[in-house]
Protein backbone atom coordinates (compact mmCIF):
# COMPACT_ATOMS: atom_id res chain seq x y z
CA UNK A 1 0.00 0.00 0.00
CA UNK A 2 2.41 2.49 1.42
CA UNK A 3 5.37 3.34 -1.02
CA UNK A 4 9.41 3.65 0.11
CA UNK A 5 9.45 6.69 -1.32
CA UNK A 6 6.22 7.89 1.29
CA UNK A 7 7.37 6.63 4.13
CA UNK A 8 11.38 8.31 3.19
CA UNK A 9 9.53 11.63 3.05
CA UNK A 10 7.50 11.11 6.02
CA UNK A 11 10.69 10.53 7.97
CA UNK A 12 12.14 13.62 6.78
CA UNK A 13 8.85 15.26 7.48
CA UNK A 14 9.66 14.05 11.16
CA UNK A 15 13.55 15.25 11.10
CA UNK A 16 12.51 18.36 9.55
CA UNK A 17 9.85 19.09 12.02
CA UNK A 18 12.32 18.57 15.10
CA UNK A 19 15.15 20.87 13.35
CA UNK A 20 12.65 23.71 12.85
CA UNK A 21 11.54 23.24 16.22
CA UNK A 22 15.09 23.46 17.91
CA UNK A 23 16.41 25.88 15.52
CA UNK A 24 13.93 28.24 14.13
CA UNK A 25 13.30 31.34 15.62
CA UNK A 26 10.14 32.56 17.57
CA UNK A 27 9.08 34.81 15.22
CA UNK A 28 9.43 32.67 11.82
CA UNK A 29 7.82 29.66 14.01
CA UNK A 30 4.01 31.72 14.31
CA UNK A 31 4.59 32.51 10.54
CA UNK A 32 5.53 28.86 9.73
CA UNK A 33 2.65 27.67 12.51
CA UNK A 34 0.00 29.35 10.01
CA UNK A 35 1.47 28.18 6.74
CA UNK A 36 0.98 24.88 8.18
CA UNK A 37 -1.92 24.91 9.12
CA UNK A 38 -3.50 26.84 6.52
CA UNK A 39 -2.42 24.20 4.29
CA UNK A 40 -4.40 21.81 6.41
CA UNK A 41 -7.38 23.36 6.20
CA UNK A 42 -7.32 24.30 2.49
CA UNK A 43 -6.59 21.01 1.44
CA UNK A 44 -8.90 19.46 3.53
CA UNK A 45 -11.52 22.16 1.95
CA UNK A 46 -9.78 20.71 -1.36
CA UNK A 47 -10.84 17.63 -0.71
CA UNK A 48 -14.46 18.21 0.02
CA UNK A 49 -14.50 20.99 -2.69
CA UNK A 50 -12.21 19.07 -5.63
CA UNK A 51 -12.55 15.27 -4.89
CA UNK A 52 -16.08 14.88 -3.03
CA UNK A 53 -17.28 18.05 -5.55
CA UNK A 54 -18.86 19.39 -2.86
CA UNK A 55 -18.20 23.22 -2.74
CA UNK A 56 -18.80 24.77 0.58
CA UNK A 57 -19.17 28.49 1.71
CA UNK A 58 -19.38 27.03 5.67
CA UNK A 59 -16.10 26.05 6.80
CA UNK A 60 -15.43 28.34 9.10
CA UNK A 61 -17.73 26.57 11.25
CA UNK A 62 -15.46 24.09 11.97
CA UNK A 63 -12.60 26.36 12.35
CA UNK A 64 -14.92 28.50 14.84
CA UNK A 65 -15.86 24.66 16.57
CA UNK A 66 -12.18 23.47 16.92
CA UNK A 67 -11.49 26.80 18.42
CA UNK A 68 -14.30 27.00 20.89
CA UNK A 69 -13.90 23.02 21.50
CA UNK A 70 -10.28 23.97 22.54
CA UNK A 71 -10.89 26.83 24.49
CA UNK A 72 -13.68 25.64 26.72
CA UNK A 73 -12.43 22.17 27.38
CA UNK A 74 -9.26 22.77 28.36
CA UNK A 75 -10.85 25.61 30.46
CA UNK A 76 -13.27 23.63 32.29
CA UNK A 77 -11.54 20.04 32.59
CA UNK A 78 -8.18 19.18 33.93
CA UNK A 79 -7.66 17.48 30.75
CA UNK A 80 -3.96 18.72 29.90
CA UNK A 81 -4.58 21.00 26.52
CA UNK A 82 -2.57 18.40 23.78
CA UNK A 83 -4.91 15.86 25.40
CA UNK A 84 -8.30 18.55 24.32
CA UNK A 85 -6.50 18.92 20.90
CA UNK A 86 -7.02 14.94 20.14
CA UNK A 87 -10.33 15.66 21.47
CA UNK A 88 -11.63 18.23 20.17
CA UNK A 89 -11.72 16.58 16.31
CA UNK A 90 -12.66 13.50 17.09
CA UNK A 91 -15.74 15.60 18.53
CA UNK A 92 -16.17 17.78 15.94
CA UNK A 93 -16.19 15.38 13.69
CA UNK A 94 -19.12 13.48 15.41
CA UNK A 95 -21.21 16.72 15.29
CA UNK A 96 -20.46 16.93 11.53
CA UNK A 97 -22.46 13.44 10.94
CA UNK A 98 -26.20 14.64 11.93
CA UNK A 99 -24.94 18.33 9.87
CA UNK A 100 -24.15 16.06 7.17
CA UNK A 101 -27.24 14.14 7.30
CA UNK A 102 -29.40 17.01 7.13
CA UNK A 103 -27.33 19.14 4.63
CA UNK A 104 -26.92 16.57 2.25
CA UNK A 105 -30.34 16.96 1.13
CA UNK A 106 -29.05 19.99 -0.41
CA UNK A 107 -27.16 19.79 -3.70
CA UNK A 108 -24.66 22.01 -5.20
CA UNK A 109 -25.33 25.22 -4.94
CA UNK A 110 -28.18 25.11 -2.24
CA UNK A 111 -25.21 23.01 -0.34
CA UNK A 112 -22.82 25.82 -0.09
CA UNK A 113 -25.08 28.37 0.92
CA UNK A 114 -26.78 26.20 3.42
CA UNK A 115 -23.40 25.30 4.81
CA UNK A 116 -22.73 28.84 4.87
CA UNK A 117 -26.20 29.58 6.59
CA UNK A 118 -25.03 26.61 8.79
CA UNK A 119 -22.03 28.41 10.13
CA UNK A 120 -23.74 31.90 10.74
CA UNK A 121 -26.45 30.11 12.86
CA UNK A 122 -23.75 29.02 15.19
CA UNK A 123 -21.84 31.60 14.97
CA UNK A 124 -24.54 34.17 16.16
CA UNK A 125 -25.84 31.06 18.51
CA UNK A 126 -22.30 31.79 20.20
CA UNK A 127 -22.45 35.73 20.12
CA UNK A 128 -25.78 35.82 22.26
CA UNK A 129 -24.83 32.95 24.68
CA UNK A 130 -22.92 34.79 27.43
CA UNK A 131 -21.82 31.21 28.90
CA UNK A 132 -19.90 31.16 25.35
CA UNK A 133 -18.08 34.45 26.30
CA UNK A 134 -20.23 36.74 23.77
CA UNK A 135 -19.02 38.58 21.15
CA UNK A 136 -16.27 39.55 23.37
CA UNK A 137 -14.60 35.49 23.02
CA UNK A 138 -13.14 33.63 25.25
CA UNK A 139 -9.38 33.29 26.63
CA UNK A 140 -7.46 29.59 26.43
CA UNK A 141 -6.56 28.84 30.12
CA UNK A 142 -5.72 25.32 31.07
CA UNK A 143 -7.67 24.11 33.67
CA UNK A 144 -7.97 27.84 34.97
CA UNK A 145 -4.60 28.89 34.95
CA UNK A 146 -2.55 30.97 32.03
CA UNK A 147 -1.02 28.83 29.25
CA UNK A 148 3.11 28.40 30.26
CA UNK A 149 5.73 28.20 27.75
CA UNK A 150 5.92 28.58 24.37
CA UNK A 151 3.20 26.43 22.45
CA UNK A 152 4.35 27.79 19.27
CA UNK A 153 7.45 25.32 20.07
CA UNK A 154 5.25 22.45 20.05
CA UNK A 155 2.88 23.47 17.20
CA UNK A 156 5.13 24.01 15.05
CA UNK A 157 6.66 20.70 14.22
CA UNK A 158 2.94 19.10 14.89
CA UNK A 159 1.47 21.16 11.87
CA UNK A 160 4.74 20.71 10.22
CA UNK A 161 4.52 17.01 10.33
CA UNK A 162 0.81 16.71 10.01
CA UNK A 163 0.81 18.57 6.48
CA UNK A 164 3.68 16.15 4.78
CA UNK A 165 1.61 13.17 6.68
CA UNK A 166 -1.88 14.69 5.32
CA UNK A 167 0.47 14.71 1.38
CA UNK A 168 1.67 11.21 2.38
CA UNK A 169 -2.14 9.81 3.77
CA UNK A 170 -4.02 11.48 0.71
CA UNK A 171 -1.66 9.97 -1.75
CA UNK A 172 -2.58 6.54 0.07
CA UNK A 173 -5.91 7.45 -0.01
CA UNK A 174 -7.00 8.18 -3.56
CA UNK A 175 -4.98 4.77 -4.45
CA UNK A 176 -7.64 2.76 -1.78
CA UNK A 177 -10.63 1.51 -2.97
CA UNK A 178 -12.68 4.31 -1.17
CA UNK A 179 -10.40 6.84 -2.72
CA UNK A 180 -10.84 5.08 -6.21
CA UNK A 181 -14.62 5.47 -5.50
CA UNK A 182 -14.01 9.16 -5.17
CA UNK A 183 -12.50 10.00 -8.11
CA UNK A 184 -15.31 8.14 -10.35
CA UNK A 185 -18.04 9.62 -8.44
CA UNK A 186 -16.32 13.36 -9.23
CA UNK A 187 -15.72 11.94 -12.74
CA UNK A 188 -19.19 11.09 -13.34
CA UNK A 189 -21.65 10.52 -10.46
CA UNK A 190 -24.56 8.29 -12.36
CA UNK A 191 -22.17 6.31 -13.56
CA UNK A 192 -19.94 5.98 -9.94
CA UNK A 193 -23.24 4.99 -8.69
CA UNK A 194 -24.49 2.08 -11.29
CA UNK A 195 -20.85 0.79 -10.51
CA UNK A 196 -21.75 0.18 -6.93
CA UNK A 197 -20.55 3.40 -5.36
CA UNK A 198 -22.45 4.11 -1.81
CA UNK A 199 -22.36 8.03 -3.10
CA UNK A 200 -24.20 9.42 0.32
CA UNK A 201 -22.15 6.77 2.38
CA UNK A 202 -18.73 8.24 0.17
CA UNK A 203 -19.34 11.81 1.20
CA UNK A 204 -20.23 11.40 4.40
CA UNK A 205 -16.96 10.21 5.12
CA UNK A 206 -15.21 12.93 3.81
CA UNK A 207 -17.26 15.35 5.01
CA UNK A 208 -16.63 14.06 8.15
CA UNK A 209 -13.12 13.57 7.76
CA UNK A 210 -12.47 17.43 6.87
CA UNK A 211 -14.34 19.14 9.16
CA UNK A 212 -12.47 16.96 11.85
CA UNK A 213 -9.33 18.01 10.11
CA UNK A 214 -10.20 21.40 9.78
CA UNK A 215 -11.39 21.51 13.55
CA UNK A 216 -7.71 20.30 14.27
CA UNK A 217 -5.92 22.79 12.39
CA UNK A 218 -8.18 25.26 13.80
CA UNK A 219 -7.37 23.97 17.53
CA UNK A 220 -3.67 23.86 17.34
CA UNK A 221 -3.93 27.18 15.42
CA UNK A 222 -5.78 28.90 18.39
CA UNK A 223 -3.59 27.29 20.88
CA UNK A 224 -0.47 29.89 19.59
CA UNK A 225 -2.60 32.56 19.83
CA UNK A 226 -4.12 32.16 23.32
CA UNK A 227 -7.63 33.42 22.74
CA UNK A 228 -10.60 33.53 20.46
CA UNK A 229 -13.21 35.72 19.71
CA UNK A 230 -16.02 34.65 17.46
CA UNK A 231 -16.17 37.57 14.96
CA UNK A 232 -12.54 35.85 14.39
CA UNK A 233 -12.81 32.16 14.50
CA UNK A 234 -16.37 32.19 12.35
CA UNK A 235 -15.19 34.96 10.27
CA UNK A 236 -15.68 34.16 6.40
CA UNK A 237 -12.05 34.99 6.19
CA UNK A 238 -11.42 31.26 6.80
CA UNK A 239 -13.26 29.76 3.94
CA UNK A 240 -12.39 32.68 1.54
CA UNK A 241 -8.28 32.05 2.26
CA UNK A 242 -9.18 27.96 1.92
CA UNK A 243 -11.12 29.04 -1.88
CA UNK A 244 -8.60 31.14 -2.87
CA UNK A 245 -5.54 29.33 -2.16
CA UNK A 246 -6.65 26.02 -3.53
CA UNK A 247 -8.39 27.69 -6.88
CA UNK A 248 -5.44 29.84 -7.64
CA UNK A 249 -3.10 26.37 -7.49
CA UNK A 250 -5.28 24.43 -8.65
CA UNK A 251 -8.83 22.73 -7.92
CA UNK A 252 -8.66 18.93 -7.09
CA UNK A 253 -4.76 18.38 -7.34
CA UNK A 254 -2.67 17.53 -4.23
CA UNK A 255 -0.07 19.87 -5.08
CA UNK A 256 -2.34 22.66 -6.49
CA UNK A 257 -2.94 24.49 -2.76
CA UNK A 258 0.88 24.09 -2.04
CA UNK A 259 1.36 26.64 -4.72
CA UNK A 260 -1.61 28.55 -4.04
CA UNK A 261 -0.46 28.73 -0.63
CA UNK A 262 3.38 30.04 -1.32
CA UNK A 263 2.03 32.52 -3.82
CA UNK A 264 -0.56 33.76 -0.99
CA UNK A 265 1.58 33.95 1.90
CA UNK A 266 4.82 35.28 -0.03
CA UNK A 267 2.94 38.02 -1.90
CA UNK A 268 1.45 38.75 1.71
CA UNK A 269 5.01 38.94 3.43
CA UNK A 270 6.24 41.09 0.51
CA UNK A 271 3.51 43.50 0.99
CA UNK A 272 3.85 44.08 4.29
CA UNK A 273 7.16 44.43 4.10
CA UNK A 274 6.66 47.21 2.02
CA UNK A 275 4.26 48.73 3.76
CA UNK A 276 1.04 48.33 1.77
CA UNK A 277 -1.70 47.95 3.80
CA UNK A 278 -4.46 44.58 4.87
CA UNK A 279 -7.08 46.08 2.09
CA UNK A 280 -4.29 46.77 -0.66
CA UNK A 281 -2.88 43.42 -0.22
CA UNK A 282 -6.96 41.63 -0.77
CA UNK A 283 -7.38 43.66 -4.03
CA UNK A 284 -4.51 41.43 -4.93
CA UNK A 285 -5.34 39.11 -3.76
CA UNK A 286 -9.14 39.19 -5.76
CA UNK A 287 -7.42 40.29 -8.97
CA UNK A 288 -5.38 37.64 -9.03
CA UNK A 289 -7.65 34.49 -8.38
CA UNK A 290 -10.47 36.38 -10.87
CA UNK A 291 -7.75 36.69 -13.50
CA UNK A 292 -6.51 32.77 -12.99
CA UNK A 293 -10.06 31.67 -13.21
CA UNK A 294 -10.36 33.66 -16.22
CA UNK A 295 -7.49 32.80 -18.34
CA UNK A 296 -6.54 29.59 -16.75
CA UNK A 297 -9.83 28.35 -15.12
CA UNK A 298 -8.14 24.75 -13.96
CA UNK A 299 -5.60 26.81 -11.70
CA UNK A 300 -2.46 27.32 -11.94
CA UNK A 301 -0.37 23.93 -11.07
CA UNK A 302 -2.58 22.05 -13.49
CA UNK A 303 -1.63 24.27 -16.44
CA UNK A 304 1.91 24.32 -15.81
CA UNK A 305 2.18 20.75 -15.68
CA UNK A 306 -0.07 20.28 -18.85
CA UNK A 307 2.55 23.09 -20.51
CA UNK A 308 5.58 20.74 -19.19
CA UNK A 309 4.07 17.94 -20.71
CA UNK A 310 3.43 19.43 -23.98
CA UNK A 311 7.10 20.19 -24.47
CA UNK A 312 8.37 16.89 -23.73
CA UNK A 313 6.06 15.51 -25.98
CA UNK A 314 7.71 17.78 -28.98
CA UNK A 315 11.30 16.99 -27.36
CA UNK A 316 10.34 13.36 -27.71
CA UNK A 317 8.71 13.66 -31.53
CA UNK B 1 -35.88 44.17 -2.11
CA UNK B 2 -32.24 43.38 -1.12
CA UNK B 3 -33.02 39.88 -3.19
CA UNK B 4 -34.71 41.10 -6.17
CA UNK B 5 -31.81 41.97 -8.28
CA UNK B 6 -30.05 38.37 -6.90
CA UNK B 7 -33.42 36.31 -7.90
CA UNK B 8 -33.09 38.40 -11.84
CA UNK B 9 -29.30 37.59 -12.36
CA UNK B 10 -29.28 33.21 -10.92
CA UNK B 11 -32.97 32.94 -12.64
CA UNK B 12 -31.77 34.04 -15.96
CA UNK B 13 -27.90 33.75 -16.07
CA UNK B 14 -27.71 30.82 -13.85
CA UNK B 15 -24.69 32.47 -12.15
CA UNK B 16 -24.65 32.54 -8.31
CA UNK B 17 -23.56 36.46 -8.44
CA UNK B 18 -21.44 36.53 -5.11
CA UNK B 19 -20.46 40.10 -5.49
CA UNK B 20 -24.11 40.74 -5.33
CA UNK B 21 -23.81 42.10 -1.77
CA UNK B 22 -21.43 44.72 -2.53
CA UNK B 23 -23.54 46.32 -5.35
CA UNK B 24 -25.92 47.06 -2.50
CA UNK B 25 -23.22 48.62 -0.69
CA UNK B 26 -22.25 50.19 -3.77
CA UNK B 27 -25.75 51.68 -4.19
CA UNK B 28 -26.00 52.49 -1.02
CA UNK B 29 -22.35 55.12 -0.89
CA UNK B 30 -23.29 56.33 -4.15
CA UNK B 31 -26.20 58.04 -2.73
CA UNK B 32 -24.11 59.35 0.14
CA UNK B 33 -21.72 60.43 -1.66
CA UNK B 34 -24.30 62.59 -4.48
CA UNK B 35 -26.02 64.00 -1.05
CA UNK B 36 -22.62 65.19 -0.12
CA UNK B 37 -21.19 66.48 -3.37
CA UNK B 38 -24.59 68.26 -4.46
CA UNK B 39 -26.78 68.43 -0.94
CA UNK B 40 -29.79 70.17 -2.85
CA UNK B 41 -30.70 66.93 -5.06
CA UNK B 42 -33.97 65.75 -4.90
CA UNK B 43 -34.44 62.41 -3.65
CA UNK B 44 -36.22 60.45 -6.60
CA UNK B 45 -32.51 62.35 -8.72
CA UNK B 46 -30.15 60.88 -6.13
CA UNK B 47 -31.89 57.17 -6.49
CA UNK B 48 -32.04 57.13 -9.86
CA UNK B 49 -28.16 58.12 -9.99
CA UNK B 50 -27.27 55.44 -7.29
CA UNK B 51 -29.34 52.79 -9.78
CA UNK B 52 -27.66 54.42 -12.97
CA UNK B 53 -24.00 53.87 -11.19
CA UNK B 54 -24.44 50.53 -9.68
CA UNK B 55 -26.04 49.41 -13.45
CA UNK B 56 -23.10 50.25 -15.21
CA UNK B 57 -20.73 49.00 -12.77
CA UNK B 58 -22.85 45.86 -13.21
CA UNK B 59 -22.94 45.92 -17.29
CA UNK B 60 -19.10 46.17 -16.99
CA UNK B 61 -18.44 43.59 -14.78
CA UNK B 62 -20.36 41.40 -16.97
CA UNK B 63 -19.70 42.56 -20.20
CA UNK B 64 -15.53 42.06 -19.32
CA UNK B 65 -15.13 38.96 -16.43
CA UNK B 66 -18.38 37.10 -15.74
CA UNK B 67 -19.13 36.30 -19.64
CA UNK B 68 -16.04 35.22 -19.91
CA UNK B 69 -16.17 33.13 -16.57
CA UNK B 70 -19.46 31.43 -17.80
CA UNK B 71 -17.96 30.15 -20.70
CA UNK B 72 -16.18 27.28 -18.65
CA UNK B 73 -18.50 24.26 -18.12
CA UNK B 74 -18.06 24.38 -14.88
CA UNK B 75 -20.75 26.40 -12.79
CA UNK B 76 -17.91 26.87 -9.91
CA UNK B 77 -15.90 28.50 -12.08
CA UNK B 78 -18.01 31.79 -12.62
CA UNK B 79 -19.13 31.47 -9.04
CA UNK B 80 -15.57 31.76 -7.69
CA UNK B 81 -15.03 34.60 -9.81
CA UNK B 82 -17.45 36.79 -9.04
CA UNK B 83 -16.35 36.10 -5.07
CA UNK B 84 -12.82 37.16 -6.33
CA UNK B 85 -14.63 40.56 -7.95
CA UNK B 86 -16.77 40.78 -4.51
CA UNK B 87 -13.23 41.01 -2.52
CA UNK B 88 -11.66 43.35 -4.88
CA UNK B 89 -14.75 45.87 -5.03
CA UNK B 90 -15.14 45.95 -1.04
CA UNK B 91 -11.58 46.40 -0.37
CA UNK B 92 -11.76 49.63 -2.90
CA UNK B 93 -14.25 51.12 -1.15
CA UNK B 94 -12.43 50.51 1.95
CA UNK B 95 -8.92 51.92 0.53
CA UNK B 96 -11.26 55.14 -0.77
CA UNK B 97 -13.88 55.96 1.14
CA UNK B 98 -12.31 54.50 4.83
CA UNK B 99 -14.46 51.58 6.90
CA UNK B 100 -16.72 54.21 8.07
CA UNK B 101 -20.23 53.61 8.99
CA UNK B 102 -22.12 56.31 6.76
CA UNK B 103 -26.10 57.25 7.08
CA UNK B 104 -28.03 58.65 4.55
CA UNK B 105 -29.73 61.77 6.74
CA UNK B 106 -33.59 62.02 5.44
CA UNK B 107 -34.18 65.01 7.71
CA UNK B 108 -37.27 65.20 9.32
CA UNK B 109 -39.13 62.38 7.34
CA UNK B 110 -37.20 59.95 9.37
CA UNK B 111 -39.40 60.81 12.15
CA UNK B 112 -42.76 62.09 10.58
CA UNK B 113 -45.45 59.38 10.92
CA UNK B 114 -49.43 59.61 10.78
CA UNK B 115 -52.22 57.99 12.49
CA UNK B 116 -54.60 55.57 10.70
CA UNK B 117 -57.82 54.38 12.45
CA UNK B 118 -55.58 53.90 15.87
CA UNK B 119 -52.41 53.05 14.07
CA UNK B 120 -49.38 54.76 13.74
CA UNK B 121 -47.32 54.46 10.77
CA UNK B 122 -44.04 56.11 9.92
CA UNK B 123 -43.77 57.51 6.44
CA UNK B 124 -40.25 56.15 5.87
CA UNK B 125 -41.27 52.43 6.40
CA UNK B 126 -43.81 53.64 3.82
CA UNK B 127 -41.85 55.23 1.50
CA UNK B 128 -39.55 52.06 1.54
CA UNK B 129 -42.29 49.63 0.68
CA UNK B 130 -43.85 51.75 -2.02
CA UNK B 131 -40.50 52.05 -3.66
CA UNK B 132 -40.08 48.23 -3.62
CA UNK B 133 -43.57 47.70 -4.65
CA UNK B 134 -42.98 49.93 -7.47
CA UNK B 135 -39.64 48.46 -8.49
CA UNK B 136 -41.38 44.60 -8.31
CA UNK B 137 -44.02 46.33 -10.25
CA UNK B 138 -41.82 47.95 -13.10
CA UNK B 139 -39.65 44.45 -13.43
CA UNK B 140 -43.21 42.35 -13.60
CA UNK B 141 -44.18 44.74 -16.19
CA UNK B 142 -40.85 44.50 -18.41
CA UNK B 143 -40.37 40.86 -18.28
CA UNK B 144 -44.01 40.25 -18.85
CA UNK B 145 -45.18 42.67 -21.08
CA UNK B 146 -42.30 43.94 -23.69
CA UNK B 147 -40.14 42.89 -26.39
CA UNK B 148 -37.50 42.88 -24.24
CA UNK B 149 -39.35 40.79 -21.03
CA UNK B 150 -40.15 38.21 -23.91
CA UNK B 151 -36.08 38.13 -25.22
CA UNK B 152 -35.13 37.78 -21.65
CA UNK B 153 -37.42 35.08 -21.18
CA UNK B 154 -36.47 32.91 -23.54
CA UNK B 155 -32.74 33.22 -22.96
CA UNK B 156 -33.69 32.01 -19.36
CA UNK B 157 -35.64 29.04 -20.53
CA UNK B 158 -33.44 27.82 -23.82
CA UNK B 159 -30.43 29.77 -24.43
CA UNK B 160 -29.23 27.98 -27.08
CA UNK B 161 -32.60 28.10 -29.10
CA UNK B 162 -32.97 31.84 -28.26
CA UNK B 163 -29.34 32.29 -29.85
CA UNK B 164 -31.05 30.03 -33.00
CA UNK B 165 -33.73 32.84 -33.71
CA UNK B 166 -31.53 35.66 -33.13
CA UNK B 167 -32.18 36.70 -29.66
CA UNK B 168 -28.52 38.74 -29.10
CA UNK B 169 -27.54 36.50 -25.47
CA UNK B 170 -24.89 37.94 -24.87
CA UNK B 171 -26.65 41.40 -24.86
CA UNK B 172 -29.36 40.50 -22.52
CA UNK B 173 -26.82 39.26 -20.34
CA UNK B 174 -25.17 42.69 -19.64
CA UNK B 175 -28.60 44.07 -20.01
CA UNK B 176 -29.83 41.67 -17.09
CA UNK B 177 -27.03 41.92 -15.05
CA UNK B 178 -27.17 45.88 -14.98
CA UNK B 179 -30.44 45.42 -13.68
CA UNK B 180 -30.26 43.31 -11.29
CA UNK B 181 -26.95 45.31 -9.83
CA UNK B 182 -29.36 48.24 -10.66
CA UNK B 183 -32.07 47.06 -8.54
CA UNK B 184 -29.27 46.13 -5.57
CA UNK B 185 -28.01 49.78 -5.43
CA UNK B 186 -31.92 50.94 -4.72
CA UNK B 187 -31.93 48.18 -2.01
CA UNK B 188 -28.82 50.04 -0.22
CA UNK B 189 -30.14 53.31 -0.92
CA UNK B 190 -33.53 51.91 1.25
CA UNK B 191 -30.84 50.20 3.55
CA UNK B 192 -28.88 53.42 4.01
CA UNK B 193 -31.98 55.41 4.80
CA UNK B 194 -33.14 53.11 7.70
CA UNK B 195 -29.70 52.29 9.23
CA UNK B 196 -26.32 52.88 8.40
CA UNK B 197 -23.60 51.37 5.79
CA UNK B 198 -20.68 50.07 6.33
CA UNK B 199 -17.77 49.28 3.34
CA UNK B 200 -18.27 45.54 4.75
CA UNK B 201 -21.75 45.32 5.17
CA UNK B 202 -21.66 43.51 1.61
CA UNK B 203 -21.27 40.11 2.76
CA UNK B 204 -23.95 39.92 5.11
CA UNK B 205 -26.29 41.72 2.58
CA UNK B 206 -25.42 38.79 0.37
CA UNK B 207 -26.31 36.05 2.59
CA UNK B 208 -29.43 37.49 3.04
CA UNK B 209 -30.18 37.94 -0.28
CA UNK B 210 -29.42 34.46 -1.24
CA UNK B 211 -32.19 33.32 1.53
CA UNK B 212 -34.60 35.65 0.35
CA UNK B 213 -34.03 34.17 -3.18
CA UNK B 214 -33.81 30.95 -2.26
CA UNK B 215 -36.86 30.59 0.36
CA UNK B 216 -38.85 32.59 -3.04
CA UNK B 217 -37.89 30.25 -5.51
CA UNK B 218 -35.59 30.69 -8.32
CA UNK B 219 -35.99 33.27 -10.61
CA UNK B 220 -39.62 33.90 -9.26
CA UNK B 221 -39.91 37.69 -8.70
CA UNK B 222 -43.41 37.32 -6.76
CA UNK B 223 -41.71 34.71 -4.26
CA UNK B 224 -39.13 36.27 -3.54
CA UNK B 225 -41.68 39.12 -2.06
CA UNK B 226 -43.35 36.67 0.00
CA UNK B 227 -39.73 35.10 1.02
CA UNK B 228 -38.73 38.72 2.09
CA UNK B 229 -41.64 39.18 4.58
CA UNK B 230 -41.42 35.59 5.82
CA UNK B 231 -37.90 36.77 7.28
CA UNK B 232 -38.53 40.15 7.82
CA UNK B 233 -41.26 39.63 9.72
CA UNK B 234 -39.38 36.58 11.74
CA UNK B 235 -37.06 39.29 12.38
CA UNK B 236 -39.15 41.76 13.82
CA UNK B 237 -41.02 38.94 15.97
CA UNK B 238 -37.71 37.39 17.28
CA UNK B 239 -35.96 41.00 18.33
CA UNK B 240 -39.56 41.82 20.18
CA UNK B 241 -39.49 38.26 22.20
CA UNK B 242 -35.15 38.29 22.64
CA UNK B 243 -33.67 41.47 22.84
CA UNK B 244 -30.22 40.22 21.54
CA UNK B 245 -31.69 38.04 18.64
CA UNK B 246 -29.65 39.53 15.90
CA UNK B 247 -29.66 37.09 12.83
CA UNK B 248 -29.75 34.38 14.54
CA UNK B 249 -33.62 33.49 14.58
CA UNK B 250 -34.11 34.33 10.93
CA UNK B 251 -30.78 32.12 9.90
CA UNK B 252 -32.38 29.21 11.59
CA UNK B 253 -35.59 29.45 10.19
CA UNK B 254 -34.38 29.66 6.46
CA UNK B 255 -32.43 26.95 7.32
CA UNK B 256 -35.04 24.68 8.71
CA UNK B 257 -37.79 25.69 5.42
CA UNK B 258 -34.58 25.20 3.29
CA UNK B 259 -34.05 21.64 4.43
CA UNK B 260 -37.29 20.79 5.11
CA UNK B 261 -38.09 21.61 1.22
CA UNK B 262 -35.16 19.68 0.30
CA UNK B 263 -36.49 16.62 2.29
CA UNK B 264 -39.94 16.60 0.66
CA UNK B 265 -38.06 17.32 -2.93
CA UNK B 266 -39.96 20.54 -3.38
CA UNK B 267 -36.61 22.56 -4.89
CA UNK B 268 -36.22 22.80 -7.94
Amino acid sequence: MIRTIEIVALVLGAIIAWLAAAYVDSGLQFLLCEVFLLFIMAQMWNLLAGYAGQVSFGQQMFVGLGAYGLCLMANNTGIPVWGVIVIVPVIVGLLSIPLGMVVFHLKHAYFAIGMWVAAEVVFQFVVKTPALGGSGGIVLRPGGEMMQGFPEQTVLPVSLFLSMALIVGLRVFLRSKLGLATLAVRDNEAAAEAAGVNIWRLHMILFTLTGAGTALAAALYYTTTLFVTPLDAFGAKWVVLMMFIVVVGGLGTLTGPVVGLALFIGIRELMTAAGYSGGQYWIVMGLLSTGVLLFLPQGLWPAFSNYVQSLRGKASS
Amino acid sequence: MIGAGLALNYGILKVLQLAHGEYITYGAFAAVGAIVLFPDLPFPIVLLAAFLACALLGAVAQWLIVERAMSYRDEVVAMLVTFGMAVVLRDSLVEVVGADLRGLSVGRLGQANFTVGGLTLGVLPLLSLGIAVASFGLLAFLTFKTHLGRQIRAVSDLPDIAALVGVPVKRIHVIVAALSAGLAAIAGVLLAMRASVSPFSGLDNLLIAFEVVVLGGLGSIRGVLWAGLLLGMTQVVSTWLDSNAGLFYVHLVFFIVLVFRAKTGRLS
